[in-house]
């Protein structure tokens, strides 16, 4: 696996989804709703020769501000794991070149400050596997 | 004199190299032993018998359309394989065991919350050649 590769495909499959701003890399500046890929620990030799990695990761979902009642509507039908806003469903349903599978294993919420304003984030850990080689 | 890392392992079934797919295996060497106690003995007296080996290994199920364990083992238990463990990897003067196993089992395993897995044993039939690799 190529991880900038993974990040991309990853972002790529969320990108204008059900309004989603997806970005493979660290942003200057959020405009909910946004996502953001981030990546590690990685796990390698996970059979002989090199055939197997898995490499963990954790997307972080940024939907508004933590008291506002649309911020928790809008983090609850992403995280939910059925409707046509789970990000569980869209990414366990892709298909990838740069890795063999991806599962949204759990999520969590939280309130980060990004250029002084806080917003609620959805953390949601995902598990990746690929090629060694 | 050094150790040697597991993840270097080569195995080749038929000649295919499904090292990809396998995370783990065993390969037990045992002979049979019979007791020649006679009277006047103070312990029993043993002599070593025919040799015997098996061979377990397993990993990460894959869904590739050939040359993957499930490919080679489903449906063909009770069929001869020949074996090539490369317990070093691959090269020229490392240690190698090349044989004939017996499949005797091939188990694929379903976690809820982990990969497809598989397991395969094989008996070992006849003599292990372990000619180092040319």
């Amino acid at each position: 696996m190529i991880h900038a590769q993974v990040r991309e495909e990853i972002a790529a499959r969320l990108q204008g989804w059900q309004g989603l701003r997806a970005s493979a890399w660290p942003m200057p500046q959020v405009q909910v709703p946004a996502i953001v890929v981030t990546l590690y620990p990685v796990n390698y030799d996970q059979t002989y020769g090199r055939g197997m990695d898995t490499l963990m990761g954790q997307l972080l979902l940024f939907v508004g501000p933590p008291n506002d009642r649309s911020s928790h509507e809008r983090l609850d039908a992403y995280l939910s794991g059925a409707g046509d806003h789970s990000i569980k469903q869209r990414l366990e349903t892709g298909e990838y070149s740069s890795f063999n599978t991806v599962k949204a294993v759990n999520a969590d919420s939280d309130v980060a400050t990004v250029a002084g304003k806080d917003l609620l984030v959805g953390l949601i850990s995902i598990e990746i596997s690929g090629s060694g080689a | 004199m050094a150790q040697v890392h597991g993840k270097n392992t080569v195995i080749l079934v038929d000649g295919t190299d499904i090292s990809d797919f396998c995370d783990n295996s065993t390969f037990p060497r045992m002979a049979d032993s019979h007791d020649l106690t006679t009277y006047g003995k103070d312990a029993h007296v043993f002599k070593g018998g025919l040799k015997n080996a098996t061979f377990d290994l397993g990993g990460v199920y894959d869904n590739a359309e050939s040359d993957t364990p499930r490919v080679l083992f489903e449906g063909n238990e009770g069929n001869d394989f020949t074996i090539t463990r490369r317990v070093e990897g691959t090269g020229s003067g490392k240690p190698q065991a090349l044989f004939t196993g017996v499949l005797t089992n091939y188990t694929e395993t379903s976690p809820v919350a982990d990969y497809v897995r598989w397991t395969a044993s094989f008996q070992v039939s006849d003599s292990i050649d372990d000619t180092p690799q040319s």
